[in-house]
């Protein structure tokens, strides 16, 4: 199983639309694959039809009585999609109580790592949507992941949250010893104002190396999706958003440097 | 590194790290079990009984007879581990198990 994270300490970037876009191009190319929700907001949840306030299982429930190593459980408490090879783990509200009740608890920033290897023989790929938080579902995530996408807003505050969530890999990695590869993957742009510009410009000259060398671009047929519970492929594979996704994960896969 | 970001690291230290795979638990035990097998005799007039570790709880329990700056060191550290095994994984742990080892020359 490779396991992915897409995280950004920054809201709206585009983080949920990039976890739906590139797990259905993965599954469109016949992967199976696993989408976590990790954001009480539980907007990946929502996005198929799940309501994280009504579920009685999620995300939540395998961080108490050690349920992380039963995966029968794991596997019941997963949801459907829109298609057939793409699983979701979904969250619900609850999640955001979780930092204050395993706090002083060591460890809890394993227990998705330990939840996904009990699945590791049932999917190709795991895509994990983060909180716009750094707390112990983000760190959970970061611990998890083999590669990191941080999908990032071409507009100028969105370069502070950046900023921000290199220097929490950073640390993550010096305390886990490790290194982490991850691609900046610049989102909701739109060519015709000067803030994406200047933004795209900044971003280039910062992280040369780490920043993919496209853009997400802004595109109404994306939100589409979202209403019709689809993954965008699905409505439209040839929409600029999908094609865009579709150079990305070509990258990601190293198809593409 | 800034308080801020001790701090952070603290907690990404404390939320990464279980004790049941902590490396650093290992090396307490080693330490004491290293520090037990290396007090020389010459050094100490012998007390009540022959053990100085119970577990990861240290009770030195063989003071010295003469002024010894090294034996007082290596006590001061095993009494150092007594105390900072009962706080949470964390850099500054790692740091004293590590100014430790070095006192006690294991």
């Amino acid at each position: 199983m490779k396991i992915w994270s897409i995280s950004n300490q920054k809201g709206g970037v585009g983080k949920t639309t990039s976890v739906v876009s590139l797990g259905g191009l993965l599954a469109d190319q016949g992967h199976r694959v696993l989408l976590v929700d990790l954001d009480p907001h539980g907007s990946l949840t929502s996005y198929f039809g799940q309501d994280p306030d009504g579920l009685e299982r999620s995300l939540y429930h395998l961080f108490f009585e050690q349920r992380w190593r039963n995966v029968d459980y794991i596997r019941d408490t997963l949801k459907p999609t829109s298609l057939a090879n793409v699983s979701m783990l979904p969250a619900t509200t609850s999640l955001a109580t979780l930092e204050r009740q395993v706090s002083g608890q060591d460890g809890m920033g394993l227990v998705l790592a330990r939840s996904l290897a009990q699945l590791w023989d049932d999917y190709d790929y795991a895509l994990l949507d983060t909180p716009p938080i750094l707390g112990v579902l983000l760190v959970n995530a970061l611990a998890a992941c083999q590669q990191l996408v941080i999908p990032t807003q071409t507009e100028h505050l969105a370069l502070k949250g950046l900023e921000r969530m290199v220097h929490t890999l950073k640390m993550v990695m010096k305390s886990q010893k490790r290194e982490l590869p991850y691609t900046i993957v610049p989102t909701l742009f739109d060519r015709r104002t000067s803030a994406s510009l200047t933004s795209l410009k900044e971003m280039r000259r910062t992280y040369q190396g780490a920043l993919w060398d496209e853009a997400i671009p802004v595109d109404t047929r994306l939100r589409d999706a979202s209403h019709e519970g689809l993954f965008p492929h699905q409505l439209d594979p040839n929409t600029r958003g999908v094609r865009a996704y579709r150079h990305l994960l070509a990258q990601l896969c190293g198809e593409k440097r | 590194m800034s308080g801020n970001t001790d701090v952070l690291m603290g907690y990404f230290d404390s939320l990464l790290t279980t004790l049941d795979d902590d490396p650093r638990k290992t090396i307490v035990s080693d330490l004491l079990a290293g520090a037990a097998a290396q007090v020389p005799d010459d050094d100490y007039t012998p007390v009540a009984t022959d053990t100085i570790a119970l577990g990861m709880r240290v009770i030195p329990l063989k003071p010295p007879a003469k002024v010894n700056g090294g034996a007082i060191n290596r006590i001061t550290a095993l009494q150092l581990l007594t105390v900072v095994k009962t706080i949470p994984p964390s850099r500054l742990k790692l740091h004293i198990l590590s100014c430790c080892a070095g006192v006690l020359d294991v």
